[in-house]
């Protein structure tokens, strides 16, 4: 207990500062008096020695005096910066720039990497796939078979569970929406470690096709249905169909996706075969098993069903992959990239701020001279200065979270890339606390070179000099300005050449030929269940005034692999083939399709009214397949077939059609007509126009809602629109780090000014002499060039290192280019070599004006 | 202890006082620093084994009391008798066998 009296005692001591003080002053006088009286005044002076620093001894007992000379040096800091506005506006905004930004992204980074997931242990969750080790597939969908032996024989899982995407439609107001639903199996929500908040899942019996209609809602839905306490036990209506309501999740869950509904998943639909692969498989993984562990067990099952099954299981094999992995996979490369992008331009605020410190320090060498000669330690000074140098990080960090925090909400609310977790992304503690580490950091870097060089005990000279000036040997006593000018610059040039990369990269995924004519084309997204009358429709949409052709496919152009599918195809008397080779699109169209597309035919004809389906089988081919299934030979007339169906006739070939970004050749593609072929999963209409399409999207809306008052209405806008949103990705990073890089590129252009700048007028002198020696102000000119040159030279030099070791991490996000592209290389270090030489022709042209008469006065 | 030992025997005492004490009655062979007084004092404030208030000097003018307290007693027997301790164990090294 002793020692909590004593803390008690230290924590009121700073209230009593002041009574102390006194006290311990009159003390020390009544001593120094009596002392007076018994061997005089000036005796008992000598003999009491210095009362201030006995005093200040006394004072130290109490443990406070390190927290005063911070609070002191924290004043000193905010009464200085308070002096120098300017210089105090400079750096705060240039630090809020480079904190602001590193703080939002690392909200995403956080939020989207780091953050644990929603479900407890989530690091015992994962993904089970086929790998299908012909094709060189790791991550295919599983057939039910594979997935009952797999849960039947493997240990290292405690539940494993099927889910399949599913849909159900109901009316909000008039209009009919569709809602995410998934079927799931019966160990899925125990797999996730998720109870409902409201009565039960699904039991076993439930999960059979002739079982009753029952679901389980999330929290969302329910809340939109009215939130019924009492639900669980009543009925709702989807679609056509009657559904008990079995459970209510809690709020936040969904998953799979957005899953809002969820439906027992039927063991014995009739899908459920060893061939019909379609299902994704969730397993939580025993306690202390491993996600290798796993693997290699399923591996060892998954041979074993190989030999048992080797028609059906031929080359199957079995993947498993931490769930976490799976949600975050891809973006992590790019999250990644652009954590390193905003790292750069942090690093070059700081390395601008210090170069200002250090200009600055120089100016204050006289005060610190002073410090020190009155008996300041070093360290006390360097404290000082660094003090200062954290207030100025700490206020641009304040600055920069403001600045993040509408970030984040604009990013979120926009979410330009389909991020996976977007919703989590908040400015939270945990953001909280990085940009404050980002600031304390950033303050003590840019702060402690300075600092040290400020503080170095050379008081002779300190004080002696003055404000007077210097002459040669300046550019080698500023060598620590040059680095750090060449620093930013080789910083800088990373950030550039990493935008040039993406420039290129984005120029070339939109300058990738279409073969079909976006221009003037209003698309519209229907359900699969529309093909039936889909003529009508099309008839409807042809009346309308203004509209050239109407068509429909089973997929938009720009997506030409509608279906896929490696076997499918036969050719009439050669031989079944396999392999990647030789996968195959397939869309089903509309007589009217091409035109509507602007697709261009080159052989033969389209489909036509003719072609229904009691008339003679016929399919239109496009120019990939040509080359790939009959080089050199005339393909009309000969027969092909889909999946071992009935035999059709080419009557055509069509142009080749690609969308924006998609990397490699035009895929093979095969076009049946919509009246000899099973449609597929939706029904996608073309409408061409005369007029602007989108004037036309509220009678297009109307004639579907007359036609089919049921019916989900999906996407409808322009195709340009839907182009220009599928390269929205690749057009977000593009902008973020160009954004980045013209920043940097600025910040370092403006270092290097400042630094040219501060040895020219340290150098005016110098330069007054040569003139007055009868320099030529192109001698002038040349020689301060010089210096930028050398600085710019150096920089580019380690900046092409830097960015050649650095920008592989571009590579998933590059389209068509590798990452050390030359062009982008040399277009980037030229660019920003200019500008920066730019900035140092200023000073330069400064110094060429300098008149000798007044620079040497003026000593 | 020193100090310690002055306040008990001498009862609230200012710190001049304390200096002469321990000065008079060691014969001058112990001079107390002020430099080391006053901080020493402070600390013993702090660890409680003494409190402090002001009153009235011998000659009228005001002057702080120092005063020993029941865990500076405990305190000051604990040093005196690991001094003394200390103390026999160097005299029976340096007297003679």
């Amino acid at each position: 207990m002793e020692w909590l009296d004593e803390l008690w005692r230290r924590l009121l001591f700073p209230f009593r500062r002041r009574q102390f003080d006194r006290d311990l002053e009159e003390e020390m006088q009544f001593h120094l008096d009596m002392k007076a009286r018994e061997i005089g005044p000036v005796a008992a002076r000598r003999k009491f020695g210095n009362s201030t620093l006995l005093q200040e001894d006394s004072r130290e007992v109490w443990g406070w005096t390190v927290a005063e000379a911070w609070l002191d040096d924290l004043r000193y800091a905010a009464r200085v910066l308070r002096k120098n506005p300017g210089f105090t506006a400079v750096v705060v905004l240039t630090l809020a720039l480079g904190i602001g930004a590193s703080t939002a992204v690392f909200s995403v980074v956080h939020a989207v990497l780091l953050r644990p997931l929603p479900f407890r242990e989530p690091n015992r969750l994962a993904m089970v796939w086929e790998t299908w080790e012909k094709r060189g597939d790791d991550r295919v969908v599983v057939s039910y078979d594979n997935f009952r032996d797999w849960k039947e024989q493997s240990q290292s899982f405690e539940y494993m569970a099927v889910f399949v995407g599913d849909s159900a439609r109901m009316t909000v107001g008039d209009e009919p929406v569709e809602i995410q639903a998934s079927r799931v199996s019966g160990g899925f929500f125990p797999a996730l470690g998720i109870q409902p908040m409201l009565g039960r899942t699904f039991v076993p019996e439930e999960e059979r096709m002739s079982a009753p209609l029952v679901t389980v809602l999330s929290y969302g839905l329910w809340q939109r249905l009215g939130g019924d306490p009492n639900l669980a036990g009543k009925t709702v209506r989807f679609d056509r169909e009657v559904f008990t309501v079995v459970g209510i999740m809690p709020r936040g869950f969904a998953f799979p996706l957005d899953s809002e509904l969820w439906f027992p998943f039927a063991s014995d639909d009739n899908r459920n075969t060893r061939g019909t692969h379609y299902l994704r498989v969730i397993g939580r993984l025993k306690p202390g098993v491993t996600a290798v562990q796993a693997q290699s067990e399923m591996q060892t099952i998954a041979g074993r069903l190989k030999q048992e099954h080797p028609k059906e299981n031929g080359g199957i094999g079995a993947n498993v992959v931490p769930l976490m992995d799976q949600i975050v996979g891809e973006v992590r490369h790019a999250l990644l990239a652009l954590m390193g992008a905003v790292a750069c331009v942090l690093l070059i605020a700081c390395a601008n701020v210090a170069n200002l410190l250090l200009v600055r320090a120089t100016g204050r060498r006289r005060e610190i001279a002073l410090r020190l000669a009155l008996g300041a330690s070093r360290s006390r000074v360097v404290r000082c200065l660094l003090t200062e140098s954290v207030v100025l990080s700490l206020a641009g960090g304040a600055l920069g979270v403001a600045a993040a925090y509408w970030l984040v909400r604009a990013f979120v609310a926009f979410d330009p890339i389909q991020l996976p977790r977007v919703h989590d992304v908040v400015v939270d503690g945990w953001v909280l606390l990085y940009a404050l580490a980002a600031a304390i950091t950033t303050g003590v870097v840019f702060g402690i070179v300075p600092a040290l060089r400020a503080s170095k005990p050379d008081l002779g000279s300190g004080l002696k000099e003055g404000p007077g000036v210097r002459g040669a040997g300046e550019f080698r006593k500023s060598r620590g300005r040059n680095a750090l000018a060449a620093a930013q610059i080789a910083l800088a040039l990373v950030l550039v050449v990493g935008a040039s990369l993406l420039l290129r990269s984005f120029v070339m995924r939109v300058s990738v030929p279409l073969g079909f004519q976006p221009e003037g084309v209003l698309a519209v997204e229907l359900p699969w269940s529309a093909h039936r009358r889909v003529d009508e429709l099309l008839e409807r949409f042809r009346a309308l005034p203004g509209v050239l052709a109407a068509g429909a496919a089973t997929a938009f152009p720009q997506n030409s692999a509608g279906t896929s599918c490696d076997a499918c195809v036969d050719i009439e008397d050669e031989p079944k083939r396999e392999g990647k080779q030789y996968d195959t699109g397939l869309m089903v169209a509309t007589p009217d399709f091409l035109r509507a597309a602007g697709m261009r035919l080159r052989q033969g004809r389209f489909f036509a009214r003719g072609d229904g389906a009691e008339a003679p089988k016929v399919v239109v081919i496009n120019e990939a397949l040509v080359r790939r299934d009959f080089p050199g030979q005339d393909p009309i007339g000969r027969h092909i077939r889909w999946s071992g169906g009935a035999w059709s006739t080419i009557i055509g070939v069509a142009g080749n059609v690609k969308g924006f970004g998609v990397a490699g050749d035009p895929m093979p593609s095969v076009y049946f007509p919509h009246q000899q072929a099973d449609w597929g999963n939706g029904v996608q209409v073309l409408i061409r126009t005369s007029v602007p399409p989108l004037r036309l999207v509220g009678s297009v809306r109307a004639e579907i809602r007359s036609w089919n008052r049921r019916i989900v209405i999906g996407k409808l806008d322009t195709l340009d629109n839907m182009l220009e949103s599928s390269v929205a990705v690749p057009r977000f990073y593009l902008m973020l780090v160009a954004g980045f890089a013209v920043l940097a590129m600025m910040v370092s252009a403006v270092g290097v000014y400042g630094t040219i700048n501060y040895s020219v007028a340290r150098r005016t002198h110098e330069i007054g002499i040569r003139m007055a020696l009868g320099a030529e102000p192109g001698d002038v000119l040349v020689m301060v060039l010089g210096q930028g040159l050398a600085i710019t030279a150096a920089g580019v030099v380690i900046g092409l290192a830097g960015a050649w070791m650095s920008t592989r991490v571009l590579e998933t996000l590059l389209f068509g280019i590798r990452p050390s592209d030359g062009v982008a290389f040399a277009c980037g270090s030229g660019v920003l070599s200019v500008t920066v030489l730019l900035a140092s022709l200023i000073p330069a042209r400064r110094a060429t004006r300098v008149d000798p008469l007044k620079a040497l006065r003026c000593e | 202890m020193l100090i310690l030992r002055t306040l008990a025997h001498l009862g609230p005492m200012h710190g001049y006082g304390v200096a002469q004490y321990i000065q008079q009655i060691s014969q001058d062979v112990l001079q107390v620093e002020e430099g080391s007084l006053y901080p020493a004092l402070q600390r013993m404030l702090i660890k409680g084994w003494v409190t402090a208030e002001w009153g009235q000097s011998d000659n009228n003018r005001r002057a702080r009391y120092y005063r020993l307290t029941p865990a500076g007693k405990k305190q000051m027997n604990a040093e005196i008798s690991e001094f003394e301790k200390v103390m026999r164990a160097i005299t029976r090294v340096i007297q003679p066998a």
